[in-house]
């Protein structure tokens, strides 16, 4: 007598799920492939691999399963491609200079090998669609391959002569404006403390990062993880200025970002407040808040180390 | 049976658990807190990573990278032009490290090992006057140099005083 009852009670629970099912399959979401403008310059060893791995949410030839095609999952999946679309789409990036493409693929492979991209859900229910190790040592050798070591020439060198006497000589400090998401300049970064330095060969730029008091103590106590309100990070990135006989110099000043630890006030940009400035003239970056979006996505695979990349000296013995 | 039912969900509910977790923890290759392979220790004095950093190079062939660390008085002088004197209590040191890959960045080098730590700085004998020294320190553990000729010092002394300040606006 139980037993029935319990098993009516599960037809009724089951068959309920069965029509609410079907009822949300009315609901698809439009997802379309629009047509490919121009699709990223690789060799097609490095495309099979992107196709493979990374279209159906990066690009305008997305081909889903039979299950990314059923609600509620299709839901999920039409939020990912679109916000894949956005970010970063192998269908257009054609149009874009060789110089940024390549920028962008370095990005992309970093994001595969800290173990963001794929997203975790896609890779545990496409594992036909994983990067394997074979894949990723292919995409790094090719980048390798590409990776242009320019030789500053004349321009290049009368480029940062002009800029280096220019902010010698002046004791003008330039009127800075804040970041569009209301940070302002750090005008008291030249007296926190170097934390390392980085040649960054990807995109053939030299980086020093400066830490505030409260950032340097922090490394001191091992207290990075999370970092303490108030840490503050400079990064630097001067040109690479190479002499064609493997010398490199710090050349012409690119640009300066900043990090600021602020775990309730930044909450909603993952506890740190994001801004960057270019050029001499400290030229705010981004047209509006929305920036910081770029910062966030770039710093996600170090989520784990509190959104930092860079792995501190040890400045106290 | 109904305690056995209930065991195997809750113990599935276990498993899937750490199956989850796992994957989580699993996932992501853990870097360090800090670079302590590139740490400098050994027979300093003064801790150069506390001054300015004046600029920074790199020897491509070698795989080295520098970073030239300055005093105020130092800092100062990098941003004269060639003909300046060099202040008397400036203090100068050119870090060299072997690089290492960047594990959270392809596309990056960050120091390694320890290769030298060059000084440059005033010192004074009694009666005479001040003048400028080269100290040269090899290795990790750090350890002065000894198969040093006095033009190679000259000669490093001169180059890492002339070297200009990266432009930090």
């Amino acid at each position: 007598m139980k037993t029935s009852k319990r098993r009516r009670s599960a037809w009724i629970v089951g068959g309920s799920l069965g029509v609410l099912f079907l009822f949300l399959q009315l609901f698809r979401p439009q997802l379309c492939n629009p047509p490919v403008v121009a699709e990223i310059a690789v060799p097609s060893r490095v495309r099979d691999i992107l196709r493979k791995s990374c279209y159906d949410c990066h690009s305008n030839e997305t081909k889903l399963a039979w299950f990314d095609q059923l609600a509620p999952a299709s839901w999920l999946v039409a939020h990912d491609v679109r916000e894949g679309r956005r970010y970063l789409n192998f269908s257009e990036l054609g149009e874009l200079p060789a110089a940024k493409q390549q920028g962008i693929l370095f990005e992309a492979i970093n994001q595969i090998e800290l173990g963001a991209m794929p997203l975790r859900a896609y890779r545990w229910s496409h594992p036909d669609k994983m990067v394997s190790a074979d894949d990723l040592a292919t995409l790094k050798d090719y980048l390798i391959s590409t990776s242009p070591q320019p030789i500053a020439g004349a321009a290049e060198r009368n480029a940062t002569l002009d800029q280096w006497m220019a902010w010698s000589h002046s004791n003008a400090r330039p009127e800075v404006s804040p970041a569009p998401n209301g940070i302002p300049f750090f005008s008291d970064y030249k007296t926190w403390t170097a934390i390392s330095t980085t040649d960054r060969w990807d995109n053939q730029t030299m980086r020093v990062v400066l830490g505030n008091a409260i950032a340097v103590d922090a490394i001191r106590q091992r207290t990075t993880n999370p970092w303490p309100d108030g840490a503050a990070f400079a990064k630097v990135a001067w040109a690479q200025d190479s002499d064609g006989s493997g010398n490199v110099q710090a050349g012409e000043f690119k640009q300066i970002e900043f990090m600021v630890k602020g775990a309730a006030k930044y909450a909603d940009t993952n506890g740190w407040g994001w801004a960057r400035w270019l050029g001499a003239e400290l030229t705010p970056y981004g047209e509006n808040a929305q920036f910081t979006g770029e910062c966030i996505r770039c710093h996600t695979p170090v989520k784990s180390r509190d959104f930092v990349f860079t792995i501190p000296l040890e400045t106290s013995r | 049976m109904k305690t056995f039912s209930r065991l195997t969900t809750t113990q599935s509910l276990i498993f899937t658990l750490l199956v989850l977790v796992g994957c989580s923890s699993g996932s992501r290759r853990e870097s360090p807190a800090t670079n302590q392979a590139a740490a400098l220790v050994g027979d300093l004095l003064e801790n150069p990573l506390e001054w300015n950093a004046i600029t920074t190079q790199i020897d491509r062939h070698r795989s080295y990278m520098s970073t030239l660390y300055g005093n105020d008085p130092a800092l100062e002088h990098a941003m004269s032009t060639d003909d300046a004197k060099i202040p008397v209590d400036a203090k100068f040191a050119l870090v060299t490290w072997r690089q290492q890959a960047d594990p959270n960045w392809f596309g990056a080098k960050i120091p390694g090992k320890v290769k030298s730590v060059e000084m440059v700085y005033w010192s004074q004998q009694p009666g005479a006057e001040a003048e400028l020294t080269y100290l040269q320190l090899d290795g990790s553990p750090l350890r002065p140099a000894t198969d040093l000729t006095p033009s190679q010092a000259d000669q490093r002394q001169r180059y890492i005083t002339s070297l200009k300040a990266a432009v930090l606006p």
